[in-house]
């Protein structure tokens, strides 16, 4: 076993387990498929660029800003591209997502340039260990996801504020009965997740460099981790985000740089050939 | 308490309700007896802003017809849908205390409902037994007694039930409706919906007949059990 690879496949699917996350908390909360989320780390990453780069703030804080930012962005695109449509067909809504994504991939080269962006480490240097050395910012993006993660089910599970976001995920009718404003919590919970997949973004930045382009490829990724998981599991996308995290590691290392994708969708086919519901997956479908 | 007046309800260009008019008085039941389709729960969800409407509806002195949903029932207008609705996902304890969220809105901590709890586990014992436990895994008349509960648990100026005893086992039914003439004792007036006509008529004090939209018949319920129309079409006893 290859610790270095162990460590950076390990981060990048907690990065990929960020993604997925958001994109469950949306699709519980109304059972679409956000297309955009990918975009949200994109989007994310250049904001906390922004604030680390270009005002000279320190990348902690500029992380945590940049992770408010994304939550009012969350919210806008609630408003705007799922809540004029929510009647509508789910058609409409993926499609409008589309759209909203190509705002936001475009909308971010008017703002930062299309010249991939750096911006500084949350923790520098390597860690040697035996002959593997470890970029600390690896270590550190699975420390944030995982404290991230941790939080996210807590606010949801422990909460009272958590609860009221279940409710209205799991009936919409029923909550705005009990007097819920619906809007107001399915607002909420397209922040959230816009903020925990925004603070992806920033993490990833330091290693792979930001361009506007990156949201596509880390949401079909982020895609695959899901379906992998168990379609609409928490649990099921944090998981799913790690195997596909350690398979592009371990493939590229071992296999073909060129053909990581495909061996994600390999075993994608693999886990969906012995588990059709993905490894959470319920049988019945419920948005519980 | 509620006063609703030449209501008008539209799904498209299909007209449900063609000018209802109904009352609804502090401390009464009142009950809704009409036949499927007849437009019983449209009523419901127009008075509960789920259904654009033409005409008046006022609660407690107030006009609400055009309010949003979720507002009306912050005036404590709570409806109790047919199907009962409860988050399939949240434990019992956790869908009542969703319930007090129009106290004062969207917080991180529900607060302190203790009294709350204990009153409505008071009224339904099997509710605390279950009280950890997900919605989800209850059996219909739990749920039932559930959805009822975490509306009590917003103190409801009036409740309007629709269909409590649908799918019911009939044992349930009695002990269910026991329970809505002891919540109404206590001082929440109801309105009821029902096609089960003669259970309705037993609880209520006044009673309304809907029809195609139309409300056909209204009185007082022990006189119109006696009634040869209600009779006949609702009661299943040719006079």
């Amino acid at each position: 076993m290859n610790l270095q690879l162990l460590i950076s496949g390990t981060s990048m699917g907690f990065v990929y387990g960020l993604i997925a996350m958001g994109m469950v908390l949306i699709f519980r909360s109304v059972g679409i498929m956000n297309f955009a989320q990918g975009e949200f780390l994109m989007f994310g990453g250049y904001i906390c660029y922004m604030f680390n780069r270009i005002f000279n703030i320190p990348i902690g804080i500029s992380l945590i800003l940049s992770s408010l930012i994304m939550g009012v962005v969350g919210a806008i695109f609630m408003r705007t591209a799922y809540w004029p449509l929510r009647k509508a067909q789910s058609k409409a809504i993926i499609v409008s997502a589309m759209g909203a994504s190509i705002v936001l991939k475009e909308g971010a080269r008017i703002i930062w340039g299309s010249i991939p962006v750096s911006m500084d480490k949350v923790a520098d240097g390597t860690a040697k260990v035996s002959t593997a050395s470890i970029q600390w910012q690896y270590v550190a993006i699975i420390v944030i996801a995982a404290f991230l993660m941790a939080l996210v089910y807590i606010l949801l599970e422990k909460t009272f504020i958590g609860h009221i976001m279940q409710a209205t995920a799991q009936d919409q009718y029923m909550a705005s009965l009990i007097g819920i404003p619906v809007i107001v919590s399915i607002g909420l919970t397209f922040a959230l997740s816009a903020m925990i997949t925004g603070v992806g973004g920033g993490l990833l930045a330091p290693i792979f460099f930001l361009n506007n382009t990156m949201g596509m490829t880390s949401g079909a990724k982020a895609f695959a981790a899901i379906v992998i998981g168990g379609f609409g599991s928490v649990p099921g996308a944090i998981i799913g985000g790690l195997i596909v995290g350690l398979v592009e590691a371990f493939g590229g290392a071992y296999i073909s740089t060129t053909y990581q994708l495909v061996l994600i969708y390999i075993v994608l086919v693999l886990v969906l050939m012995v588990r059709p519901q993905g490894i959470f997956g319920d049988r019945i479908q419920e948005k519980a | 308490m509620l006063k609703v007046n030449n209501l008008v309800a539209n799904y498209g260009r299909i007209e449900a309700l063609h000018g209802v008019s109904l009352e609804v008085g502090s401390n009464e039941i009142v009950a809704l007896i009409g036949s499927n389709g007849a437009g019983k729960t449209t009523l419901l969800n127009s008075i509960s802003g789920h259904v654009s409407v033409n005409g008046k509806v006022e609660f407690d002195g107030e006009e609400i017809t055009k309010l949003k949903a979720h507002n009306i029932s912050r005036k404590r207008l709570l409806q109790v849908p047919e199907g009962r609705h409860v988050f399939p996902g949240l434990s019992v304890e956790q869908n009542l205390l969703v319930g007090t969220v129009i106290d004062s809105g969207i917080r991180i901590v529900s607060g302190n409902y203790k009294e709350d709890l204990e009153m409505i586990y008071h009224t339904f014992p099997r509710l605390k037994e279950r009280r950890k436990q997900l919605a989800w895994s209850l059996s219909g008349g739990e749920q039932q007694m559930l959805a009822i509960g975490r509306a009590l648990m917003g103190h409801p100026k009036l409740l309007m039930l629709d269909e409590p005893s649908m799918g019911l086992a009939p044992i349930i039914i009695s002990e269910l409706f026991e329970k809505i003439v002891e919540i109404n004792k206590s001082g929440t007036p109801v309105l009821l919906v029902e096609q089960n006509a003669s259970l309705a008529l037993c609880v209520s004090n006044r009673a309304y007949i809907i029809e195609r939209g139309k409300l056909t018949l209204s009185g007082d319920s022990k006189e119109l059990m006696k009634d040869p129309r209600v009779c006949e079409a609702y009661l299943g006893k040719a006079k």
